[in-house]
Order: structure tokens, then sequence, then C-alpha cells
């Protein structure tokens, strides 16, 4: 799963605590074929070390954030909104889009993790197929559609 | 004191009465002085004012001025009192003068020249008349200006006052028939017509004193004094005219008999005239000096009657030049000289003789002529006069009666009309008592001050709720009521009730007898007199104090009840949070096993279906299906419970266009030929839009739903008004249900139908009914099975139009 350990060139970070979650996106991720260089972070702590440097990742610098961020909401340690926050408070993280994927189709959630800066928010939905062709449609558009700047300098 | 309209303008009357005679008083002592002779001021030319008379009634005349302000006017009642001493002492010794015959002679001693009055047995010195009236003046002074509480007083003075008006008045009478002492006491000499005058204006000015002090003049209402003024001049013109022609009757009688006695005399001239001739003529025949024996006595005779003739028709002119005609002729040319008496005597020249005849005999012949003519004047003016007479006389005949029948009208009028002022007043006074019953039984303190805050009437309710007797607040100030700290109350109170303003309702606190504070609510309205004007205040004091510890209560029960409500929400908020924490795990969490089981489900069939036989891949399409579903029951079980949560903002709302966007969110296929969806007009309403959408939207699709079977789906949209309130309705040509379960309707997950029939959670109606709920309207149906459903809603009145 795993392929690189230290996350060089990683494209998609997904944070994600449920293993069938996890497993069941990851399915969703190789049948819509977007599953190279991926990593896993299994809590909110481990998603802000993975992103910041530090903990586990101590030689991992924000300049090397990957180009999407699958965040769930609902994380042991540090909750997927505090995460958020912190990738969209620094200037050199602001940029990388976050996509919301969670149970919660709470108001409070959505207009909250939309204030805080997120990209997307989206609801996994029970069956599967309609999970598999939402992942589908994020990962074409985020991963393939939309253009990024270029290198993740000092914003604004 | 109450001074009414009626009283000031008799006050008034009584003082210009009184300067009148200050007026006329002064004119009489100045004249001298001044050189304005006795004449112009009276013009009956009489006898002028003595000097003491002037001053006696100028006395009185201040002292009238000064006890016309009522009593009350402590100083000026004093010095009218002295005065009226005064004019009492210059009557009294006066009389006393007339009646011990001495003269102590003060008028000589003031005036400078003792009047030099013709035909008065006194002169100088005032009638006795005059005297008189002064006694009587100076004891209607002196009651006059004694304490308002001696008891008869104001009718003694009354008595007083009009007996001498009567007396000044029968003495103008009788200057004004020129019998100056007919109405005099003991003399023939009578008081001066300026006196006369003056009495009866100081009667009159004391009378109207008098009546402006009597109560019944303040209870006297204009028309039944102007009735009673106009009686009072009928009966004075009645007796006025009655008494004119009673003195006409005096006079036409009086010179009825000079004319008899005129006409007598004449016959005895005339007589006597017949004999003289007569006598004479036999002398001349007969030469006999007997028969001119009696001509001096008949001379005397005939010229006796001639100077009576003379005397009574000393009033006409006519007449008069007549006498003064006959007078020679009555002389010495009737008589025969003694010559020629001598002459017929002695045998002579008769000449003398013949001539004296013939001049005695023309002037018979002429004297004869004339008195015939005076007796026929005489007797042409006795039948005028006897004429007159008897005018008179009828006249006075048909006037008595008449002034007499007149005046028992008008005391008959006026009898009734006391009679009914009297029952009137037993009426007022009867009120006025019950009034008094009621202000006494209250209650509430009733307090009457004046405007000095002195308290002048204390109820039974006042002494109740301050604790003094009315014995003992009356007299005082109502400050002995009003605590340190609110004294000032008073004189902003006293400053709107005399700028004619009430206070109402005016919540303070005042203090008892015994010191206790009370809250109390005051109510004060000016007092006024009949004149309008402001004299006290009315103060109606209800005793708050038991209402206050109500109120206090109330406000203390509202304030734990504010802290119960307030820890109830605590409560509730605290609910609704673990509530929302809840719906938030539920949907987070309860949905990520499903997801499991739907995903690994699908995983299983995809990686493994090939090796599995049908049954277990349909087995596993069912766990699948199994999950989905509960997703959507999830759902909508938290959709359900957001609704509970979320605000409803109501604003006005196009409830047309509402129905359009819900229909548009069900995306029905709109020119399908199996349905058709009718809608009708739509009032606007109040509401939350976003909301009553979702009403739209559940019941539409589920008229859609239950429709679906027929060949044709028929769904009406649509509103109505019933009683007034405007009821929304989706009509469907469904399925229906049976009525019996209609209470299940729009219970959380209640359904009518089986899944296989129709699909759903049983969630949609319970949404629509909380929504309808929080609107504050209702929401029903009515159906019947197989033959469609009809859905009908109300929102809340308030401005629903």
């Amino acid at each position: 799963m795993n392929s690189e350990q230290q996350g060089d060139g990683v494209e998609l970070l997904i944070v994600e605590d449920s293993p069938q979650d996890l497993e069941l996106a990851l399915r969703a991720l190789k049948k819509a074929k977007i599953s190279n260089r991926i990593h896993v972070a299994r809590d909110g702590a481990e998603a802000i070390d993975f992103i910041f440097g530090g903990g586990a990742y101590p030689n991992r610098r924000p300049e090397d954030a990957p180009r999407l961020v699958l965040l769930d909401l609902k994380l042991p340690k540090v909750d997927g909104l505090e995460v958020l926050l912190r990738i969209k408070s620094d200037p050199k993280t602001r940029s990388i889009p976050v996509v919301m994927l969670t149970s919660s189709r709470e108001q409070n959630d959505i207009v909250e993790s939309y204030r805080l800066g997120v990209n997307s928010y989206i609801v996994k939905p029970v069956s599967f197929e309609r999970f598999v062709s939402a992942v589908h449609d994020l990962g074409i558009y985020w991963l393939l559609l939309n253009q990024a700047p270029e290198h993740q300098g000092p914003g604004p | 004191m109450k001074r009414p309209g009626a009283a000031v303008f008799l006050s008034a009357s009584a003082r210009a009465l009184a300067l009148g005679v200050l007026v006329v008083c002064t004119l009489e002592v100045l004249g001298p002085f001044l050189g304005i002779s006795d004449t112009s001021i009276d013009p009956f030319g009489t006898s002028a004012m003595k000097f003491n008379s002037a001053l006696g009634l100028s006395l009185c005349a201040v002292s009238s001025v000064l006890l016309s302000g009522g009593p009350g006017a402590g100083r000026a009642m004093l010095v009218g009192r002295a005065l009226g001493v005064l004019a009492l002492l210059i009557g009294v010794v006066t009389m006393a003068e007339y009646l011990l015959k001495f003269g102590i002679g003060i008028d000589v001693l003031v005036e400078p020249q003792p009047g030099p009055v013709t035909g008065h047995p006194q002169a100088g010195r005032m009638s006795v008349t005059s005297a008189y009236c002064f006694v009587l003046a100076g004891s209607a002074l002196v009651v006059a200006s004694m304490d308002a509480k001696v008891r008869y007083r104001v009718p003694v003075y009354t008595a007083l006052a009009i007996t001498l008006f009567v007396v000044g008045c029968f003495n103008v009478v009788g200057h004004l028939y020129e019998t100056p002492g007919a109405f005099s006491w003991w003399t023939q000499a009578g008081m001066a017509i300026s006196s006369a005058v003056c009495f009866t204006l100081f009667g009159l000015s004391l009378a109207a004193i008098a009546a402006s002090e009597g109560e019944f003049i303040w209870a006297l209402s204009p028309r039944i004094a102007a009735g009673f003024l106009v009686g009072v001049i009928v009966m004075l013109l009645a007796t006025g005219i009655a008494f004119n022609y009673t003195v006409v009757l005096r006079d036409a009688s009086e010179r009825v008999s000079h004319t008899q006695e005129v006409l007598r005399d004449i016959q005895n001239s005339r007589s006597a005239l017949a004999t003289l001739v007569s006598n004479q003529q036999s002398f001349l025949i007969s030469g006999n000096k007997q028969w001119l024996e009696q001509q001096d006595a008949l001379m005397n005779e005939i010229q006796a009657s001639a100077r009576v003739i003379a005397r009574l028709t000393a009033d006409s002119p006519a007449q008069q030049a007549r006498v003064r005609r006959l007078e020679p002729l009555l002389t010495r040319d009737l008589e025969i000289r003694p010559e020629a008496v001598a002459g017929r005597l002695s045998p002579g020249p008769a000449a003398q003789l013949r001539s004296d005849f013939a001049a005695a005999s023309s002037a018979a012949e002429n004297a004869g002529a004339l008195l015939r003519a005076i007796g026929d004047e005489e007797f042409s003016l006795l039948g005028q006069r006897t004429q007159a007479a008897d005018i008179a006389g009828k006249t006075t005949l048909v006037l008595l009666p008449l002034g007499v029948l007149v005046s028992l009208t008008i005391l008959s009028v006026g009898l009734l009309v006391l009679n009914g002022s009297y029952n009137d007043r037993d009426h007022v006074e009867a009120t006025a008592r019950k009034l008094a019953a009621i202000v006494e039984s209250s209650d509430d303190g009733m307090i009457g001050k004046d405007l000095n805050s002195v308290i002048t009437s204390w109820n039974r309710g006042a002494e109740t709720l301050f604790g003094y007797t009315a014995q003992e607040a009356l007299g005082r100030s109502v400050m002995m009521l009003i605590p340190e700290e609110r004294k000032s109350e008073e004189s902003q109170i006293l400053g709107r009730i005399v700028r004619g303003e009430f206070v109402q309702h005016f919540e303070t606190v005042r203090v008892t007898k015994d010191g206790r504070h009370i809250d109390v609510s005051v109510t004060v309205s000016p007092i006024k007199d009949p004149s309008g004007r402001i004299v006290g205040a009315s103060k109606v004091v209800r005793d708050i104090t038991e209402r206050k510890r109500a109120e206090d209560k109330i406000m203390d029960l509202n304030l734990r009840l504010e802290e119960r409500v307030q820890e109830r929400t605590a409560q509730l908020e605290a609910a609704n949070h673990e509530l929302e924490a809840f719906s938030y795990s539920v949907s987070h969490d309860l949905r990520a096993p499903l997801r499991a089981v739907d995903g690994f489900s699908q995983a299983v069939l995809e990686d493994y279906g090939e090796k599995m036989p049908d049954e277990g891949r349909r087995y596993l399409q069912i766990i699948r299906d199994g999950a989905q579903r509960m997703g959507t029951l999830i759902d909508d079980l938290l959709a359900f419970s957001r609704l509970s949560r979320a605000p409803v903002n109501k604003r006005q709302v196009n409830m047309a266009r509402v129905v359009s966007d819900a229909l548009d969110e069900i995306g029905l296929v709109r020119d399908d030929p199996k349905l058709r969806v009718s809608v009708g007009p739509m009032p606007e309403t109040l509401g939350d839009p976003a909301l009553l959408k979702q009403v739209w939207v559940n019941l539409i699709s589920n008229a859609v739903k239950y429709s679906r079977k027929r060949e044709l789906q028929v769904i009406e949209i649509g509103s109505q008004t019933l009683e007034g309130r405007n009821v929304f309705l989706v009509k469907d040509n469904g399925s229906g249900f049976d009525m019996r379960y209609a209470n299940k309707l729009f219970g959380v997950f209640q359904r009518l139908h089986r899944t296989e029939e129709f699909e759903g959670t049983g969630v949609g109606l319970a949404i629509v009914q909380r929504i309808i709920h929080r609107h504050g309207g209702e929401v029903w149906a009515d159906a019947a099975v197989d033959r469609g459903a009809t859905f009908y809603f109300t929102l809340s009145e308030e401005k629903s139009t």
C-alpha cells in the first residue's frame, strides 16, 4: 500500500481511520484508475505530520505537499476540521486542494468546512457503486483537470 | 365664604345705593358753602335737609358700604357698627329733645346759619320722623354688624331696613302729593324730600345686604328672581295707580263740594241782590224808610258771598276775571245814598234820588248778570268735576280689587314656586344626604382640603386608613400625613389643582397616626365654588398596601418563573446538544458499517461472483439492498430530526412560486400524457419558503407515487377558503387508504402500504406534519381505498390573506 514511506512525489493523501472505509476507498480509487502515489494517514495528527513534517515524517516539507487531500471529518486525535484549518491557514499549504469525504450530512459540518476553505465536500454514499463513481469523478477533476499552481511557494 | 353671582350683584347694588345717599347728603351739606341753592337740589322747594340729618345719613351710608362686604371682614364690621351707633345716638337724642322739650342745639353749633325755614316748628332741627328713621337705621346697622352666628340677626335687620324703606317711601309720596305732613308722626311738619329719598335708598341698601347674606338667594334661580322682580313691579304699579286715583277722587270730591258751595253763594248773592232792588223800588214808591232798613245787612251778605266765591274760584282765571268785574259793582253803586233818601222824604227835587236808583238798578242788573255767568260757568264745571269724580271713583273701584287680585296671584305663584323650590331643596338635601352617606361609608379615605392644605373634611375611610378621628384631623394640615422625604409632593399636587387639573391614581406613600408607612393611590380633584373659582381639593386615598404586596409577590413569582424557565431552557439546550451529538454520531457512524456491508458485498460479487451459485449472488444482492435501504432510512430520519431544530424563517411567500419550484424539484415530465397535474390559484401567505417547498415536494411526490398505477394520473393542487382560513390541498386519484388508519398517517416510519407496493420510508408525511406544526398550522387527509386521497394543510392565521 505505502509504496513510498517518506512520501516523495505523493499525489494523493487519504486521511481515514476506518479500515473498511479505507479499503473500499482504495478499491474505488483503483477502479477509477487512480492508484499510484497514494499515501494514507490514519488520524489527523499523522496527516499534519505528513504535510508539515514532524513525528513519523521528520523529513517532510510543506513544499512537498500532495496534489490532493481526501479528508475524513471524524478522526482520532486531531479531527478533520482542525487538519483542514492547519492546511488552509498556512500560506505554504493553502493552495493544496482538500476534499472532505465524510459520512456527515450535517449542515454545521458542511458550513464550517467551507468557511475554513474546503475545496469540495462529498458525502460518502452507502451504495458502493455510487461511491466508486463519486471517487472517480473527484479524482478526474482534482488530479487531472484542475490546474494547480506550478510550485507551492509562500502564498500572497 | 361662597359668594355667588346673585350675592355679589346684591352687595354691589347695596354699595351703589349707599353711595347715592352719600352724594345727596354731601350736596345738602356743602350746598350753602358752594352757593348751590336748596331748590336746585330740592325741586319741590319745601324744606331742606337739616345738617345733622345729612351727617347722620352720611354715617349710615358709609356704614352700609362697609357692611356690604358681608360678615367676615372683621375691622370693617367694627367701624360699621361704630357708625351705626352714632346714627342711633343722633336719632335718640333728637327724639328726646322733642319729647322732653329741650334743645342742646347741636345743629346751631355746627350749621353756619340756622335754617331760615318757614312753617317749621323747630327751625334748624330735623323732623321727628327723621329722628325716628335714624333710630331705625342705627339699630339696623348695629344688628347687621353683629357676629354672623347671632340668631335672628338677618331677619331683624331685614325687618328694620324694610320699615325704613316704607317710611321713606311714604314721605316721598307725601311730597309728591303736596302733603308733606300727611305721613309724619306727631307734628304736621314732615322730613325734607331729600331726607325721605335718602332714607328710602338707605333702606333699600340695607335690604340688599340682607338679601345678599340670605342663603336662599344663592339657591334662587335667575328665572325665579326675575319673576319675583316682575311681580313686585306689577304690585307697585297697581298700588301706585290705585293710590293716584284715590287722590284724584279725593280732589274731585273736594272740587265738587267747592263748586256746590260757589253755586250756593251765587244763589244767595242773587237773591240778596233781588231783595235789595225790590226793597229800593218799594221805598221809591212808598217813601217808607222801612224798606231801606235791611239795605246794609243785605250788602254785607252779598259782599261776604262774593268773597267766598272769589276764594273758591281762585283756580279758574276766567271766573277770577268775572269776580274782579263784580267787586266794584257790589260796593256803593248798589246803595241808595242817605242824601237821596232825604230827598225822597222831603219834598224837593227828586233828581238825585232817581239817578241813584237808576245807578243801583243797573249795577244790580250787571252784578246779577255776572253772578249768573259765574254760576253758569260753575255749573258746567260741576258737571265736569262730577264726571271726573265719577270716573276716578269707578277706576278706583276697579283698580283696588284688581290690585288685591294681582297681589294675591303673585303671592300664590310665589308660594307655589317657593314650595316647589323647597321640595327641590328637600330632594337636593336627600340626595346630598345619600351622597354624604356614601362618602362616609366608603372604604377609601375621602379628604377635603383648602388651598392652604388645611383639612376641611374627613370621612370614616380616612379615619380607618390614617388612624386620626375627624375631630383630630379637621383644621390640621395634610402635611401630617406625608412622610418627610415626600413633603414636596403636596406643593406639586396643589400646583396642579390650582391650575384646574386632576391628579389621578398617583401612587405614593403616606404615614399614619401611629407612624406606619402605607402604600396609597391618591386621586385629587379641584373643588370649585358656584362662581367657578377653585377653593380647595377633594382627595380620594386608597390603601394599596395589599395590592402592592400582591404585585411584589407576582413579581417575585415571575422572577422565580424566569429562573425556572432559564433552568429548563438550559436543560433543553443540553438535551438538544446531546441530540445533535447523537444525530451526528448516527449520521457519521451508523452509515460506516452499512457502507462496509454494501461495499464488501459488491467486492465479493465482483471478485468472486463467477465462482458463486446464482442463489449466493442473489443473497448478496439482498444484503446490499438491505444496507442501502437502511442508509435511506437513516438519511430520512436525520432530515426529520434536523427539521425539529432548524429555525423557521417566516416571511411573505408567493405560494404559487413555491409550488412551481417544488414541481421542478420533483422533476415531473410535464408533457407526460399519463400524468395530468393542475395547479389552482394560490394566495400569498406567511411562512418559510424552503420548508414549505419541502411540504409540497413530499405531498406531490406522494400523490404521484400512489397514483402511479392509474392509466391517467390526475393530481390537483390548489387552495380554498374554509371558515376564513386558507386551506391548501393536494388531491390524487391514486390508491387512497382506509380512513381507519388515518391516525397513523403522519407518524414516523408509519406506512399504510407495503414496500413492494409502494417504496418509501414513512418519514415524508411526518416531515410534512412537523413543518406544518412549526408554522402553527394543521394538516389532515381525506381518502378512501382505491378512490384517491386528498391532503389538506393550513398555516398560522396571522397575516394570512
